[in-house]
């Protein structure tokens, strides 16, 4: 589709609209002319004929020759007068000659045609009965008229509706100012410097655009925001791991001592291990991050939790922590198995990393009816309740965290919950430790298959 | 020398603990800020690698905190590192305002992560000469010349190679020259907590340096402790 400006639709729909009024005014102008010189056309025929039948009445009835006319009009209707004798014969007339058809034989007017032109005629009889008199005029003469009023207006129509468009034509460019002002307002803004763009519409009707646009220019300003932190974060909590893993193979070609070259080597694993765990983590957040949808299907909530059980069980043995669940009946929730999965990994990690060695950590599973609880506690040194409210935050630790956490673990759970429309609590556990409650929506139709135990 | 270094990531700290021990230096690892008080309060440091992030609160703050106690020793409470001590930040963070706001804190340089090796103890020996009030890398002691960028001991012409503890000790007695440091200042200065010293540790130093430089040079004390004799 073509795209015309506001200016040009304006002008094509007015010049199109006033180009039929003024026909059909015209029109309509016409008809009524026509009608008013037909009337007028006919009060002359009248009067001509009470002129004729006066002298009709002489006798004898003598015609002088017409004398030549004084002066011609262009409006002057070209009449004719015929003296008819009551026998039929035509005695005389003025004006043109026309055939003589038929003599009157009623007064009164009649329209005749007479060799393919057509007449107005006015047939009267002297008062002494003697001679009829019709006067009569070409059709032609009458018309003439209301054409000429009809195309004095259709002129002034073709003068009036252009300069009319060229008038609209300015005046519409006048009113779309505000609106070329506000463009290119919006066009000068920088990117760099998006803030609030200082919009200042000389219209009313642009106030709720202009807010409408500094509404989104802040909403993206807070996100651009946020995402250039969380890179500059990013690149941060990178730069200390990879700096250590520099320090320590500094070192370590400097070092002739057999034990503390395994140290330094050792430490560079570890650093490595770390700072590719922070990568993982990292994508982990990006993948969840660029999406506000996941295809959710109905998800056994016992699987899945077993699922990560057995992920999570070296980790768990490795540092010495108990691992428990406590699975409950058979239920299901509306969810994303992957990414629930990495959510529950990370809360599970996460009371693995903060429990003492010989701990408990312990997932329960609970039927809430439309929800499903799903809870991770351990026996940690728990989480403060000033510190909870930060926790979600990406790169938050507390104060004592164990070495080599990402800071993005809450922060990945957080996301995931969120595409879930899940809730999380922060509480203590029954022994002090802390407590993460997932509150996911149970599917409405539940599996029928049993849960094998 | 014994340095603190004010870190939360542990590979990075563990970094540059063995970069620094590699030189002699004894080093102590304070992973937040509350715990860099304490240590700051209660154990003597000539030297503190501060970061400025950490899990509570901004390093700067604990630098704030420690540049404005009052003199040693004025007070009961006052920290056992003196409140003058020099501070090296090394930070991820490495814009132009963020130097500028670690060093108008009160930090002596500013060293944004990545950090070299060389130059990260480039600059530990910078400003640990300058906090001794010199300007050159050269201890001159009589005809005995530390040069502690090289770590070694000229003696006239003579250049005398000393192990990385050796050098280490002889420059904590080459500080404030004829003064007498005890054994267990010795080995704060030479081994970082947590290690294991064997207990003649400090005795074996002595008699190799003696052998390397002289039977008089160090002069023992009895019960007391160590001293450089200048006399020489």
């Amino acid at each position: 589709m073509v795209k015309l400006s506001i200016r040009s639709r304006l002008i094509v729909g007015l010049a199109l609209g006033l180009s039929v009024l003024v026909s059909a005014m015209l029109y309509v102008v016409y008809r009524k002319a026509l009608v008013e010189a037909a009337e007028l056309v006919d009060g002359d025929l009248i009067a001509a004929a009470r002129v004729a039948v006066q002298l009709s009445s002489n006798t004898p009835f003598t015609v002088a020759p017409a004398p030549a006319l004084l002066a011609r009009d262009p409006y002057e209707t070209p009449l004719v007068v015929q003296f008819w004798s009551r026998e039929g014969t035509l005695l005389a007339h003025l004006g043109a000659a026309v055939r003589a058809s038929a003599s009157p034989r009623h007064s009164g007017f009649a329209d005749l045609e007479i060799d393919a032109r057509k007449w107005r005629t006015y047939s009267v009889i002297n008062n002494v009965g003697t001679v009829w008199v019709r006067t009569m005029v070409t059709a032609d003469g009458r018309n003439l008229i209301a054409r000429d009023i009809a195309t004095h207006l259709a002129l002034s129509g073709i003068v009036v509706v252009p300069l009319m468009l060229i008038f609209l034509w300015v005046y519409v460019a006048y009113l779309l100012r505000p609106l070329g002002n506000f463009s290119g307002a919006i066009g000068r803004t920088r990117m760099n410097q998006l803030t609030h763009i200082d919009l200042r519409p000389e219209a009313r009707e642009l106030e709720p655009v202009a807010g409408a646009i500094n509404l989104l220019v802040g909403r993206m300003k807070s996100e651009r925001d946020i995402e250039r932190a969380f890179i500059a974060d990013a690149a941060h909590e990178l730069r200390t791991p990879l700096s250590g893993i520099q320090l320590h193979a500094q070192t370590a070609l400097a070092e002739t001592d057999p034990v503390r070259l395994r140290r330094s080597l050792t430490s560079i694993e570890t650093g490595s291990q770390r700072a590719a765990h922070l990568v993982n983590q990292l994508l982990g957040l990006a993948q969840y991050d660029g999406v506000k949808k996941l295809p959710m299907m109905p998800i056994r909530v016992d699987g899945l939790v077993r699922n990560v059980l057995a992920t999570i069980l070296p980790i768990a043995d490795a540092r010495g922590v108990e691992l428990a669940s406590e699975l409950g009946a058979n239920v299901a929730v509306l969810g994303n198995a992957a990414s629930l999965e990495l959510m529950l990994q990370n809360l599970l990690a996460n009371a693995i990393q903060f429990s003492p060695q010989g701990a408990v950590v312990t997932v329960r599973v609970v039927d809430m009816g439309r929800h499903v609880a799903v809870s991770v506690s351990d026996q940690g040194p728990g989480i403060p309740k000033d510190a909870r409210r930060h926790i979600f935050e990406r790169f938050a630790r507390l104060p004592g965290s164990p070495a080599g956490g990402s800071g993005l673990g809450l922060a990945i759970v957080h996301r995931i919950l969120l595409l879930h429309r899940a809730r999380i609590a922060v509480a203590a556990s029954e022994n002090g430790g802390a407590m993460f409650t997932v509150s996911l929506r149970s599917t409405d139709t539940k599996p029928s298959t049993t849960t094998e135990l | 020398m014994r340095i603190l270094i004010v870190e939360d990531n542990a590979e990075f700290a563990s970094g540059v603990v063995t970069a620094l021990e590699q030189d002699g230096y004894a080093c102590d690892i304070a992973p937040d800020a509350r715990s860099a008080r304490m240590m700051l309060a209660h154990d003597s440091f000539d030297l503190v690698i501060l970061d400025v992030g950490l899990p509570d609160g901004c390093g700067v703050e604990v630098l704030r905190w420690l540049r404005s106690l009052r003199a040693p020793n004025a007070l009961v409470d006052s920290p056992a590192t003196a409140n003058d001590v020099s501070v090296l930040i090394v930070s991820a963070r490495d814009s132009v305002e963020d130097r500028i706001e670690g060093l108008d804190a009160g930090s002596d340089d500013y060293l944004a992560k990545p950090v070299d090796k060389r130059e990260l103890t480039a600059r530990v020996r910078t400003l640990l000469r300058r906090a001794e009030g010199r300007s050159s890398a050269d201890i001159v002691l009589g005809k005995m010349v530390l040069d502690t960028a090289r770590r070694h001991v000229r003696i006239g012409d003579a250049t005398i190679n000393l192990s990385v503890r050796e050098f280490a000790l002889l420059r904590a007695l080459a500080v404030r020259p004829g003064a007498v440091l005890s054994k267990a200042q010795l080995e704060s200065s030479l081994y970082s907590s947590g290690g294991e010293v064997e207990s003649n540790a400090i005795e074996v130093h002595i008699h190799n340096l003696r052998k390397k430089l002289g039977d008089t040079t160090i002069r023992t004390l009895r019960g007391a402790g160590y001293a450089l004799s200048i006399d020489n």
